[in-house]
This record gives C-alpha cells, structure tokens and sequence, in this order.
C-alpha cells in the first residue's frame, strides 16, 4: 500500500519525516529523555532538581540520562552557584532547539491528521482507523524498524 | 525489517503525545512559580518607581533634584522588571504553542518581541512626563488610564499562560486595574494620598500573590495524569 490517500492534505509522509528526525538518534529513545529535551526547550534551563519533579526518577537514573543527553550535543550541565550552595543546570544546546521544533511540527501533524481523520469519520460514519494515519507509510519504511524498543 | 502493527504505531504516537502532556503538566508549575517571581518584581518596581524620589530625598538631598539620576535609576528599575517579563512571557509563550500542537494545531500567536515590549515599555514613561509637563493633569491623567491597558495585558497572558487562571492573578489584575482607574480621579479630583493609598494596596496585594503563587505552584504537580 502506497501512501497516497492517507494523508489529504498533500502531507504524505510529512510526519514520517519527523520521526524519522528524532529518532534516528538513540539518544532520544527514551520517553524520559524526550521530556527532558521537551521541558528544556520550553525552559531554555531548568535546575537537577526541577528536572527530579519532571521526570520521577532517581538521581543515579536522571544523571545516566543527562550525561547521554549531554554526551549527543542536546543539552550542556554547568555548576551554578546559589545561596543554598552550588547547583547543577541544564540548558537546551542550538541542536536540542532544533530537535525540539521538528518534535513540535511533528506533533501538530500528527494532531491535524487526527482531526482531519475524526472530521472525515463524522461524515462517513465509518468506524475509526486512527491507525491508518501514518501505518502503511511506516510498514514500507525499514528506517522505522527500530522504534520498537525506543519505548 | 520488523513489521509494525497498527497498535505498535498507535502506541507510538500515543506515547509522543504524552509525553508533551507531561511536560504541559510541569509547565503549570514551572509558570505558576514563574509567574509568582513576576509579581514579586513589580511590586518592588512599583514600590521603587513610587517611593525611590522620598527615599532619595531622606538619604541623599544632593541627588533629589537631578533629573539624569531619576532616568538611569528608572531605566534599571524598568529594564530589569521588563527583562523578568520577557522571560516569564516567552516561557508562557512556548508553553502555548506546544498545548495547541497537542490540542489545536491550527491555532497560532504571534510571539512575544523584546524589542517591542521595550520599545512600549520605555516609550510608555516618557510619554508620562512628557504629558505632564506639556498637558500637565490632564496628560498625567491620560497616562494612568493607560496603564489600566497594562492589567488587560497581564491578564490576557495569565489567561494564556494557564488553562484557568489562578486566583493570584485574577486578584493581581483586578488591583491593578483598580489603582490605574481611581488614580485618574484622583489627578482630576487632586487627591494625591488617594494615589498614594492605591498603589501601596497594590503594592501589597502582588506581594501577597506571588507569595501565594509560590506556595501554591507545587499544587500543580498533583494529580498528575
């Protein structure tokens, strides 16, 4: 099955594309990852301890997850020093924003195909196949294979 | 290549979608607290814009009477006030537009600008004393019923910022607003202390919201979905 007829608006493949984009790097299979990078783009910075209420896990799990980060050009860590003593932050690099904005667009597509989807459902009354969005794309790209184990 | 079934794709971007929710669901923290640091600001800017010439007078007559000194301490004062505001506008501005890719795609808002937020800002206090001295109350008067423009703004991104307002910033706008309303009769009825007397209650009532907000933006984090 090709993708023409899955997308109506003359986006075929278009939010493909963006997944593709964010996670043909490893770095960001990982939920947890992604809202660090999703907060830090929101925040420009946020403190280890913030980014301890974001995410629920541990400090050993949050620094793993920071240094991988850091390590793959998303975000930088520096030591600020605060009344209460020094402190760990982490702001959002250039790559991280870019990266940000192409999980963005793909959000906002995924969202209008829905819409569009429920919209054409109304009308036609027939049973929902939200999955049809983006499936038979995915089933011919190989690039996607691993998503799997992403989550 | 591992084939993926409709419910591996669904699963996908279903969990896409949620963990941008989670992030929305910080983000009321983030900005409540955010939001609560703002008030703290401007109520000393208020404090600061009104009381700095007393002050100055009782500390230090020789500079009470210089104009270029009132300039650069009200040029500090604004430019770090507006430079919170930036901030605070910006991260609420982001916020937004990440909770309408996830709810309302199509929906879009300009963002905010420093430069014309500056622009505005400045031009706002030099227009005020330049309306005095050239309309004298009648300018002084126009500027205050400019200023209630200022708590429709703050609330209009209160009401962006939140998907209900909180009721720190309800009460922050509408104290505002008020002091903004009744000094314009105050200039016109020449009651200064009514001035003075609306702007300290303004004063407080930040003070009390954005101690309130960072007490409470914690809150946001309960009940998470």
């Amino acid at each position: 099955m090709s993708g023409e007829g899955v997308f109506e608006h003359g986006e075929e493949l278009g939010p493909l594309r963006g997944l593709s984009g964010l996670f043909n790097d490893s770095a960001l299979r990982s939920s947890v990852r992604l809202l660090i990078l999703i907060s830090l783009a929101l925040n420009k910075k946020l403190s280890f301890v913030d980014l301890l209420e974001l995410t629920g896990v541990g400090k050993g799990s949050l620094s793993n997850h920071l240094e991988r980060l850091s390590s793959t050009g998303y975000v930088k860590t520096r030591i600020v020093p605060t009344l209460s003593g020094p402190r760990l932050v982490a702001e959002i690099t250039e790559k991280g924003m870019d990266t940000y904005k192409v999980y963005l667009d793909l959000v906002e597509k995924i969202r209008a195909a829905k819409i569009s989807e429920e919209s054409q459902q109304g009308v036609s009354g027939s049973p929902s196949k939200t999955n049809l969005l983006v499936c038979p794309l995915i089933k011919n790209e190989p690039l996607y294979a691993h998503w799997l184990n992403a989550f | 290549m591992i084939p993926l079934s409709s419910e591996d794709v669904e699963a996908i971007t279903r969990e896409i979608e949620l963990v941008g929710r989670r992030a929305i669901k910080f983000q009321n923290y983030v900005l409540r607290r955010a939001w609560g640091i703002y008030y703290a600001v401007w109520s000393l800017a208020i404090f600061l814009y009104g009381f700095v010439p007393f002050v100055v007078h009782a500390l230090a007559p020789t500079y009470g009477y210089s104009a270029l000194f009132y300039i650069v301490i009200y040029a500090v004062i604004g430019g770090l006030a507006g430079w919170v505001t930036m901030v605070n506008f910006s991260k609420a501005w982001r916020t937004i537009r990440l909770r309408r890719a996830l709810d309302y795609p199509k929906r879009s808002s300009a963002a905010p600008r420093i430069s014309l937020f500056f622009a505005i800002f400045f031009g706002y206090f030099a227009s005020f004393y330049l309306a005095q001295y050239f309309f004298g109350l009648g300018g002084e008067a126009l500027t205050y019923a400019l200023l209630f423009s200022v708590s429709i703004y703050v609330y209009v991104w209160l009401k962006r910022s939140f998907e209900k307002a909180p009721v720190e910033g309800l009460l922050a706008c509408v104290s505002y607003g008020s002091a903004s309303i009744v000094s314009v009769y105050a200039v016109i009825a020449r009651l200064d202390l009514l001035i003075t007397i609306s702007w300290s209650l303004t004063i407080l009532v930040w003070v009390f919201a954005s101690i309130y907000a960072l007490y409470r933006a914690p809150e946001e984090m309960v009940n998470d979905d």
